[in-house]
């Protein structure tokens, strides 16, 4: 089964009146449980525009998006705002953590939004962050972390929940070389054999780390190369 | 780089003989470093000529020929010293077919995003499988195979990024004639800095989606 895909999605953003941005056009991409693929595409080709479909962040202007199988294109937005803090794990560029809040606090929140038990949920989040390599700085503030902690952080609370998909958008774009190659090897390491990773990356070798490497141009999926069997499932 | 260096580092050590050498420079390097015995020799004759190691002892082995055993001098210290921290020319200076490729095909039938897509997979491709094979490896107990794997990754991912690079660059100025002439000049003075291919992207690489529709 796939854990998410896009079908013939379009988008478009009307930037005043007369001003349109068609930024996916017809975009159909089908992601397989366990599977990693990588986006790659020059600026404005709809990377981030493709993400946020998936991750149900954005509704498409047409089109249709499955996670786990659903169709959750007409869903209420109650009902997108469960799937996304339970089943979908974000990872950014810029970390997005809450910055006067402790790396633990941070990871204990989202496993908060997606329902889990007081008591499990810390027992959940100090586990994570051992396995990220934090144990020691979980009682510090985000802002006070280096990138690369910060990042680890945000792996750490993506993955809480156990998320059937994570979607990262240029996850090691602010790190140095050797860092974003620790996290790369981190998520490769700590997600399950059942989680499906969708990243974009303009970074060649950030993208060999990928199963599948997926080219958009105009909003357009225009090429794909597959670089491993996604052996996984 | 010849024998010679990678020979005086490992006197540098240690007194060995000529077979232990031969022997050590490969363990230590990896098999593009093998030599043959007759190569080792003819090596360690010529450092013996130029004063930088001395025949220092024979050891007597039972039921084999004895032993010479080679050490280096301090000319041959002050040499070695002086490889180290020579900087090297990396100059690239033979031909490079893909730049060719890409260059002809300007004026060609063929397709030059075509070109530079199936390029660009093949190397993508070949990073995935020298990546595959780091993460097999224990970076803390295989430094020179994860370094050399490293290195070569890096060097793909120059290729990678010099044909981003082009394809930016081509797109911008296609359909203007004149124009040509002036990318031909762009993409030859970045082939120059492939290294440094990284930070010659995002300029070219944002106006690309306007300045091409796919024909
Ligand atoms: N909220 C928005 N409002 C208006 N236009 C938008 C919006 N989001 C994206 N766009 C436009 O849609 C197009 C695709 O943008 P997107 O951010 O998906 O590109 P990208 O591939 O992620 O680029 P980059 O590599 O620079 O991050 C661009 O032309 C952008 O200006
Ligand atoms: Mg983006």
């Amino acid at each position: 089964m796939s854990a998410v895909a896009v079908r013939e999605v379009e988008q478009l953003f009307h930037l005043g009146k007369r001003n349109v941005v068609h930024a996916l056009r017809g975009t159909t991409l089908e992601v397989s449980d366990g599977e990693f693929v990588a986006v790659m595409g020059p600026s404005g080709s709809g990377k981030t525009t493709l993400l946020n479909v998936m991750g149900c962040l954005a509704r498409p202007t047409a089109g249709h998006v499955e996670i786990d199988g659903a169709d959750v294109t007409r869903l209420k937005d109650g009902a997108l705002d469960r799937i996304r803090a339970k089943d979908v794990g974000f990872i950014f560029q810029g970390y997005s953590l809450i910055p006067t809040r402790t790396a633990l606090e941070n990871v204990t929140l989202a496993a908060e939004y997606a329902g889990i038990g007081r008591a499990e949920r810390r027992t959940r989040a100090r586990e994570i962050l051992d396995r990220v390599g934090l144990a020691d700085q979980a009682d510090q503030r985000a802002a006070e972390l280096s990138g690369g902690e910060q990042q680890r952080v945000a792996i750490a609370r993506a993955l809480v929940k156990s998320p059937r998909l994570l979607l990262a958008d240029e996850p090691t774009g602010n790190l140095d070389s050797v860092t974003a190659e620790e996290i790369m090897e981190l998520l490769r390491t700590l997600r399950t054999d059942d989680q499906a990773i969708v990243m974009v990356t303009h970074d060649p070798r950030m993208a060999a780390y990928a199963d599948r490497i997926v080219f958009l141009k105009d909003g357009r999926v225009v090429d794909e190369e597959q670089l491993r069997s996604a052996h996984r499932v | 780089m010849s024998v010679r260096y990678g020979m005086l580092a490992l006197l540098e050590r240690r007194s060995m003989h000529g077979y232990e050498l031969g022997r050590e420079l490969e363990g230590e390097l990896g098999d593009e470093w093998a030599v043959n015995y007759g190569q080792v020799y003819t090596t360690l004759e010529r450092l013996v000529r130029d004063g930088l190691v001395v025949q220092s002892d024979t050891v007597e082995v039972a039921d084999a020929p004895d032993r010479k055993l080679y050490t280096l001098t301090p000319a041959g210290r002050a040499e070695l010293r002086g490889w180290f921290l020579t900087p090297l020319d990396t100059t690239e200076t033979r031909r490079d077919e893909l730049f060719a490729k890409v260059l002809l095909g300007l004026t060609s039938d063929v397709d030059v995003a075509e070109i530079i897509q199936v390029q660009r997979k093949r190397e993508l491709r070949r990073m995935a499988e020298l990546t595959a094979a780091k993460e097999r490896l224990d970076a803390a107990l295989h430094v020179a195979e994860v370094l050399q794997l490293d290195l070569h990754i890096l060097r793909a991912e120059a290729t990678v990024r010099w044909l981003e690079t082009a394809e930016a660059k081509i797109a911008k100025a296609a359909g203007s004639g004149p124009e040509r002439l002036r990318v031909r000049d762009e993409v030859r003075a970045d082939q120059g800095g492939q290294e440094r291919g990284g930070e010659a992207r995002g300029a070219g690489e944002r106006t690309r989606a306007k300045g091409r529709g796919r024909t």
